[in-house]
C-alpha cells in the first residue's frame, strides 16, 4: 500500500484526480446532510448568489446550494452503478473470450465491435423515453451500452496472461476453469479494467447529464443534469441556475478522468518514457 | 494499387458483410422495444379520446395492429427499407419527409465545425508532441482534458449567457433572422452570426479528440527508426514533422474521429437544444418531449444508419490508404 502512495505521487495528475474525486465524493456523502432535509424553500425565487443562499434560488425560490447537494448524490451514484455494471458484464464477457479462444473468441468479439459502433446515446434516449425515465434504467442502460471498451481491454489481458507460467502452474495443480479465471488471471488483469472505470464513471456521470437534459432524467431524483434542464428557459434572467451545477459537474469528470490518465501513465510505463 | 485490389475488394466485402446484420439487428431491436414498451401502441394514437371498440377496431386496422407480430415485423421491415418511418403523431406529416427537412440544418451545424476544429485539433496536438514538456505542452493536455469533460450541452448554455445575452455579440438562438429576413450574402452572413457559437460549443469536443490522437500517435510516430534516420540525414525538425511523422500519426486519427461520429451526433441533438438551432435534434427532442414514438424511433434509426455508414467508409479509407490493414 505504502509502495503505491509512492508511485502515486509521480503521477500529479493522478494525486490531482484522486483529491478531486475524493472531495466529490464526500461532498456527495455529507452535503444533504450539511443542507439539511428541511424544506429547499425559503429565499425568493431568482435570489442572485450571495450571502444567505451562496449559490443562489431557482425560478421557485429554492436554494440551488441546496439543491446541487442532493443532485451531487444522484450524479455520482449514477456514475459508479453505471460503470460497476458495465465492468461486470465487461469481465465476464472479456474474461470467457480471453481464455476460450477460437470461435466463441471471434463471437464475442463480434458482437463487442457491433455495440461499438451502435451509437449508444440514440439508443439511450428510445429506451428511457419508451420504458419511462428511472434512475435504475438509466444506469442499467448507460451499463449494457459500455461494456465493450473492458471486454477488449480484459480479453487482451487475458490473451497475454493465458501463456504465464503461473498459469500453467494452476492448471497442472488441477485447478478447475473457473477458479484460473477468477483466482489465477483476473486480478492480474484488473488494473487497466481500474483505469477504465475511472474513465467510464466519468463517461456515465455526462451521459446522464446529456439524458437529463433532453427530459430524459428521473423526476424523482434530482440530478446535477436536471437542474441545467431547468435552467435553460432562465439562462437570461438567472445565470447562477446554469453556471454552477455545470461546474460541479465539469470538476467531477475532470477529476476521474485525470486520475483515470494518470493512473494510466503510472501502469504503462512505455508512455512515461520520455516524460522523465 | 492493382496488386493490392483483390484484399482490399475483400476487406470491403467483409466490413459490409458486418454492417448489414448490425443494421439489422437494430432495426428489429428497435421494434421489438416499441413492441415490449408498456402501454398499447393505440393509447399513444388515440391519446385521451372517448372511442367506440369500432373505431378502436379501425384504427387497429389502419396501423396494421391487428395482425400476428410476425406480418407486422415483416411489413415494419419493408418499410423502413422503403425509406417510409410512419406517420409523425404531432405533426401528422410523414417522418421521413419532416427528417429530410430538417437534415440541412444539421448538416450546416456539424460539417464546418468539423472540418475547421479537427483540423485545428490536429495542429495542436503536433505542438503537443512536438514540445511534450514545456508549459505550452501542458496548457494544451489542459484545454484537451477540459474539452473532453465539459457537458457539451453546459458548454453551450455558458456561450449563451457570456457571449449573446450579457455582451450582445452574438444572436442567442435559431439560424436565421426572421424579423429582417435577407438574402444572397447577407442570408450567409446571417447564418453565420448564428452558426458561431453552437459550432463553438460542438467543436470543444473535436479539438480535444483530435487532438489527443494527433499527439499520441505523433509520439509513437517520433520514436520510431525511420525519424531518427531522417533526423540523422539532416532534414530540418520542421520538414521531418510536415512529409515524415504527421502523414503516419494521421492514420489512426482518421478512424478514431470516424469512430467517434456517434458521439459527435449526440453533441449536435444537444447543442441543437440549447440554440433552438432547427435540426434533426432539436426536431429529436420535439419528439421527446411530445412522447411522438413513430418520430423518435424514426430519427434514431436514420442516426443508427448514418452512424454505421461513417464507420464502413472510415474503416474503407483506412485500409485504402494503409494496405497493412487489409491482410490483417
Amino acid at each position: 500500500m505504502s509502495q503505491f502512495w509512492s508511485r502515486l505521487q509521480r503521477s500529479p495528475s493522478a494525486v490531482v484526480g484522486l483529491a478531486v474525486v475524493l472531495i466529490a465524493l464526500s461532498i456527495a456523502i455529507i452535503g444533504p446532510l450539511l443542507a439539511g432535509s428541511g424544506s429547499e424553500m425559503g429565499a425568493e425565487a431568482f435570489c442572485p448568489p450571495g450571502p444567505g443562499c451562496i449559490f443562489g434560488s431557482d425560478d421557485l425560490g429554492r436554494d440551488m446550494f441546496v439543491r446541487m447537494a442532493r443532485g451531487a448524490q444522484v450524479s455520482l451514484i449514477v456514475g459508479f452503478a453505471a460503470a460497476i455494471c458495465s465492468c461486470i458484464i465487461g469481465i465476464l464477457i472479456g474474461s470467457v473470450a480471453g481464455y476460450t479462444g477460437g470461435v466463441t473468441d471471434e463471437l464475442l468479439m463480434r458482437v463487442s465491435e457491433g455495440f461499438q459502433i451502435i451509437p449508444q446515446f440514440f439508443l439511450a434516449i428510445l429506451i428511457v423515453a419508451l420504458f419511462g425515465p428511472s434512475l435504475t434504467k438509466i444506469v442499467i442502460v448507460i451499463g449494457i451500452l459500455s461494456w465493450p471498451s473492458t471486454a477488449r481491454i480484459v480479453r487482451a489481458e487475458f490473451l497475454r496472461l493465458r501463456s504465464t507460467d503461473f498459469v500453467a502452474a494452476a492448471e497442472v495443480a488441477g485447478a478447475s476453469r473457473v477458479r484460473i479465471i477468477f483466482k489465477e488471471i483476473l486480478p492480474n488483469a484488473l488494473p487497466p479494467v481500474i483505469v477504465n472505470a475511472s474513465l467510464q464513471i466519468a463517461s456515465a456521470i455526462l451521459t446522464e447529464a446529456n439524458l437529463s437534459f433532453l427530459g430524459l432524467g428521473d423526476p424523482d431524483k434530482i440530478s446535477w443534469g436536471q437542474l441545467l434542464f431547468s435552467a435553460q428557459p432562465f439562462l437570461a434572467q438567472a445565470w447562477w441556475m446554469a453556471v454552477f451545477p455545470g461546474c460541479a459537474i465539469l470538476i467531477t469528470t475532470l477529476g476521474f478522468n485525470l486520475l483515470g490518465d494518470g493512473l494510466n501513465d503510472l501502469l504503462d510505463p512505455r508512455q512515461n518514457g520520455n516524460r522523465r | 494499387m492493382s496488386s493490392g485490389s483483390p484484399g482490399l475488394l475483400g476487406f470491403v466485402l467483409r466490413r459490409v458483410m458486418f454492417g448489414v446484420p448490425t443494421l439489422f439487428i437494430v432495426v428489429s431491436a428497435v421494434f421489438m422495444m416499441v413492441h415490449l414498451a408498456p402501454g398499447n401502441p393505440l393509447n399513444f394514437i388515440t391519446g385521451d379520446a372517448d372511442l367506440s371498440d369500432a373505431q378502436l377496431a379501425e384504427l387497429k386496422r389502419a396501423y396494421g395492429l391487428d395482425q400476428s407480430l410476425g406480418v407486422q415485423y415483416y411489413l415494419y421491415v419493408s418499410k423502413i427499407l422503403t425509406g417510409d418511418f410512419g406517420m409523425s403523431y404531432r405533426y401528422q406529416e410523414s417522418v421521413a419527409s419532416l427528417i429530410i427537412d430538417r437534415l440541412p440544418a444539421t448538416l450546416i451545424l456539424m460539417v464546418p465545425a468539423m472540418i475547421l476544429f479537427i483540423s485545428i485539433g490536429i495542429l495542436l496536438g503536433v505542438l503537443a508532441a512536438r514540445y511534450p514538456n514545456s508549459r505550452a505542452g501542458l496548457v494544451l493536455s489542459g484545454i484537451g482534458l477540459f474539452g473532453w469533460s465539459v457537458p457539451v450541452f453546459w458548454l453551450g448554455q455558458l456561450l449563451v449567457i457570456v457571449f449573446a445575452l450579457k455582451l450582445g455579440l452574438f444572436p442567442t438562438q435559431g439560424m436565421l433572422n426572421l424579423r429582417n429576413p435577407t438574402e444572397g450574402w447577407g442570408k450567409v452572413l446571417d447564418i453565420a452570426l448564428h452558426l458561431a457559437l453552437p459550432a463553438l460549443a460542438l467543436g470543444m469536443r473535436f479539438v480535444a479528440l483530435s487532438m489527443r490522437m494527433t499527439r499520441s500517435s505523433m509520439m509513437q510516430v517520433l520514436r520510431l527508426d525511420y525519424m531518427t534516420t531522417a533526423r540523422a540525414k539532416g532534414l530540418s525538425e520542421r520538414a521531418m514533422l510536415s512529409t515524415h511523422a504527421l502523414p503516419n500519426a494521421l492514420l489512426p486519427v482518421i478512424t478514431i474521429v470516424g469512430m467517434d461520429f456517434g458521439t459527435m451526433l449526440t453533441g449536435s441533438v444537444l447543442v441543437e437544444v440549447v440554440f433552438a438551432w432547427p435540426g434533426m435534434g432539436r426536431l429529436l427532442y420535439d419528439g421527446v418531449m411530445a412522447r411522438d414514438y413513430p418520430l423518435i424511433t424514426g430519427i434514431i434509426l436514420c442516426a443508427t444508419v448514418a452512424v454505421i455508414l461513417v464507420n464502413l467508409v472510415t474503416d474503407i479509407l483506412y485500409a485504402l490508404i494503409d494496405p497493412r490493414i487489409r491482410y490483417s
